[in-house]
């Protein structure tokens, strides 16, 4: 608990650009959404490692949206027999269903395919929303949560100092 | 000089470093990737025991362990070592435990999520082997073939008991007790329809209008004569009107009261039916002792059908998926994932699961059996066949030769048909339980048996026969509890029987359908036992259908009580219409 708090915080006060720490959320929501070894969430991993996506935003939306991803899977699923099921989708859903990268994939797995459509629709809005979130934060809420008791106490932590020294650490923030 | 150098080298370093990639992180997914990679080596064999374990039991219904799973990348494949699944009727046995089984895979289609299988060998199968639970084992100590041939207890039953077996079947308890329910219902449906009737056809009021009528054409008028004529057919044609519907109305009563009448009259005659029922069912009848084979036999066949049904049964999800239709495409449950898979058609269609064709061998106490399943599939439909087996064995301990073969066809899940064909040859039976009874144990001490078992289910119809034959025989009747009276003197003459007995044969069929089947069983023992106790029997036979016939009549007579009760209430109510419909005759005499 603890050190999703220093991580929250770390995240929110660093000196990340808002748009790095909302697209680590938007590609954690896909990932918390979906199943963890489905192959595009290996292309996520790539991407949130290979280019300068807040990793800490990353790591704690995929843990945060994890439980709402297993709350919604019922819905994934009507969505994704909607989809699979529409008629006039079956011909590009057959083509998918004949090459092997796809039923890698599992595409044809109704909670698969809703949960990922979900995440994919979701992602451009939550990403203006969370941008406007971090900006919000930074500019009202920030202060006023520097100067809490516990935030204080955390701060003084040797574990959070020793993680603040890690800062920065190979681009990694 | 040096240190404007490494400023410009600075500079440029800083202006190098991308903004948007950081390369250092395509050697952390690597590494990443790698250890991942890793560790599902380190640990795919405990992943694959435990998936295996997890979906075996939820399937099966009862635990499914395995000591060891063996994953191999190249080849594709997988070994398992120590599979035991328990029987869910018998949670100390197992039903089924393999030593071995390993399988090669095909890679690009395992990639696909379809385990296709060319050759799968299933080694060392042993059938029922008890289990270990906290210390105890639970172990029957018979062979499936005794177990087979185990045969029920025989008891000719009281009446007492015969009676309350059959107590919920009872065919004129049910008629009586639903025809007196009806005569109430009638009564009160009669008795409103009959105040309807009174309040319609107002016997004062017509009386009334003939009275003012009649003082109308006092005078002798034309206008009077011509007016009152028209009154007085308004007046006939409401009354005629009122006869109309009250004889209609009882028309339809008499033929509710002769229904009801009819099943109180009839009652006798279907209680005696009842009587002649149970007395042929449970009763050593006269008439050539035929239930005796049924009471012996009938039981314990019964119950290996029905257990031979319920395995079918268990065995429906691994040869044939379940399949929904969602807007005409096919629907099926992953086994172990979240939703539905939803299937589109294929250029090269395969099923998700086949194991074209697996060696097994079985290892009974008799000895080693061999064996070739075939097209073993969840999807028979895709593969466009079905499933065979055959299995057999010669020179076998105690057992000449044995074969087992079938199909199960579900290629068309509407057409579907299973057949399976069962046969034993030289089977040296010994010490065999026949009969488990308290009264009159039999054992076959020693014997030649022979055993064809043939059945079919076709489209939930069921179709089996089954054929038994013991030569060089010798039976032993036990000394079991001393019963008194005519049970007692039937347990000897039967003991008598039995003793000199040396072969004997027993033919069983069953048709119907799988929860609803019917059995005839036919046996050489019928002859020997009508000839010994055919006599007792009768005896017996009177006394037992007299207390049987009383005590259907005494559960029968408190409806037939309630069903007199509410004809005669009925029959007042008929009384009633007679009445009003005389009452209005009377008034068209007027």
């Amino acid at each position: 608990m603890i050190q999703s708090v220093i991580k929250i915080l770390k995240v929110l006060n660093s000196e990340t650009h808002p748009a790095q720490i909302s697209l680590g959320l938007c590609f954690s929501v896909i990932v918390a959404f979906t199943p963890k070894f489905s192959l595009h969430n290996i292309v996520i991993y790539f991407l949130i490692l290979f280019f300068r996506i807040n990793l800490s935003a990353f790591l704690l939306g995929s843990f945060l949206f994890m439980g709402v991803g297993a709350l919604l899977d019922p819905l994934f699923h009507r969505i994704g027999l909607a989809l699979l099921t529409m008629p006039w989708l079956e011909r590009l859903w057959t083509a998918f269903y004949n090459a092997t990268m796809w039923r890698v994939e599992n595409f044809n797995n109704t909670v698969v395919m809703g949960s990922l459509v979900s995440g994919l629709v979701l992602f451009a809005p939550l990403y203006f929303l969370f941008n406007r979130a971090v900006l919000y934060y930074r500019k009202n809420v920030y202060a006023h949560v520097q100067n809490l008791k516990i935030v204080k106490a955390i701060k003084a932590n040797n574990f959070y100092q020793r993680y603040q020294s890690l800062k920065d650490w190979g681009g990694l923030s | 000089m040096t240190g404007q150098a490494d400023k410009e080298r600075g500079g440029a370093g800083a202006r190098k470093r991308s903004k948007v990639v950081r390369w250092q992180g395509l050697l952390i997914f690597v590494v990443l990737g790698a250890l991942v990679a890793g560790l599902w080596l380190l640990f795919v064999d405990r992943y694959a025991e435990r998936a295996i374990e997890s979906a075996g039991t939820s399937i099966v219904g009862a635990k499914v362990e395995l000591d060891q799973a063996d994953v191999s990348l190249s080849p594709l494949g997988l070994t398992l070592v120590g599979l035991k699944v328990t029987n869910p009727d018998a949670p100390m046995t197992n039903a089924f435990e393999a030593g071995r089984i390993a399988f090669r895979m095909d890679g690009p289609n395992a990639l696909r999520r379809k385990i296709i299988i060319e050759e799968m060998s299933v080694e060392d199968v042993r059938l029922n082997t008890p289990r270990k639970t906290s210390g105890a084992v639970a172990s029957t100590g018979k062979t499936p073939l005794e177990q087979l041939a185990e045969l029920p207890s025989f008891v000719i039953p009281n009446v007492q008991e015969a009676f309350e077996k059959e107590k919920a079947d009872l065919r004129s308890l049910k008629l009586v007790a639903g025809a007196a329910a009806d005569a109430e219902t009638a009564r009160t449906r009669w008795e409103e329809k009959l105040r309807e009737l009174e309040a319609a056809a107002d016997i004062e009021k017509y009386k009334k209008r003939y009275a003012e009528f009649k003082a109308k054409t006092g005078k002798v008028t034309v206008g009077n004569l011509i007016g009152g004529s028209a009154d007085l057919i308004a007046l006939q044609k409401a009354v005629k009107a009122d006869i109309q519907t009250v004889t209609e109305a009882k028309k339809l009563f008499t033929a509710d009261f002769s229904a009801l009448q009819k099943v109180a009259a009839d009652a006798p005659a279907t209680i005696r039916d009842d009587t002649r029922r149970i007395i042929d069912k449970y009763s050593l009848t006269p008439a050539g002792l035929t239930n005796i084979s049924r009471m012996l036999f009938g039981p314990k066949i019964a119950s290996s059908v029905r257990s031979a049904l319920q395995w079918n049964e268990r065995l429906t999800p691994f040869i044939e998926r379940v399949k929904e239709k969602v807007n005409g495409k096919d629907v099926v449950k992953p086994v172990r994932a979240e939703g539905r898979n939803v299937r589109f058609r294929e250029d090269r269609p395969l099923p998700d699961f086949l194991a074209r064709l697996a060696k097994v061998s079985i290892s009974l106490p008799q000895g080693s059996f061999a064996g070739r399943v075939e097209n073993m599939t969840s999807d028979p439909d895709i593969l466009g066949q079905p499933l065979k087996f055959a299995f057999s064995a010669e020179k076998l301990k105690g057992l000449r030769s044995a074969s087992l073969e079938g199909t199960f066809d579900r290629v068309d899940p509407a057409a579907r048909k299973d057949v399976l064909n069962l046969r034993l040859r030289g089977y040296e039976a010994r010490d065999v339980k026949l009969v488990a009874s308290k009264s009159l144990p039999v054992d076959l001490a020693e014997g030649l048996a022979d055993l064809d078992v043939s059945a079919s289910l076709e489209k939930g119809s069921l179709t089996a026969r089954i054929t038994a034959g013991v030569r060089s025989a010798r039976l032993l009747v036990g000394k079991g509890e001393e019963r008194q009276g005519l049970a007692g003197r039937v347990d000897g003459a039967i003991r008598s029987a039995l003793a000199g007995v040396t072969s004997l044969s027993l033919t069983a069929e069953i048709t119907g359908t799988t929860e609803d089947f019917e059995l005839k069983v036919r046996s050489d023992l019928d002859e020997v036992l009508k000839s010994a106790v055919g006599g007792l029997v009768r005896d017996q036979l009177a006394g037992f259908e007299g207390d049987i016939q009383k005590a259907i009549a005494g559960e029968v007579d408190g409806p037939l009580g309630k069903l007199g009760a509410g004809l005669k209430g009925l029959e007042a109510v008929g009384l009633d219409l007679d009445t009003l419909n005389k009452k209005l005759a009377d008034l068209l005499k007027k």
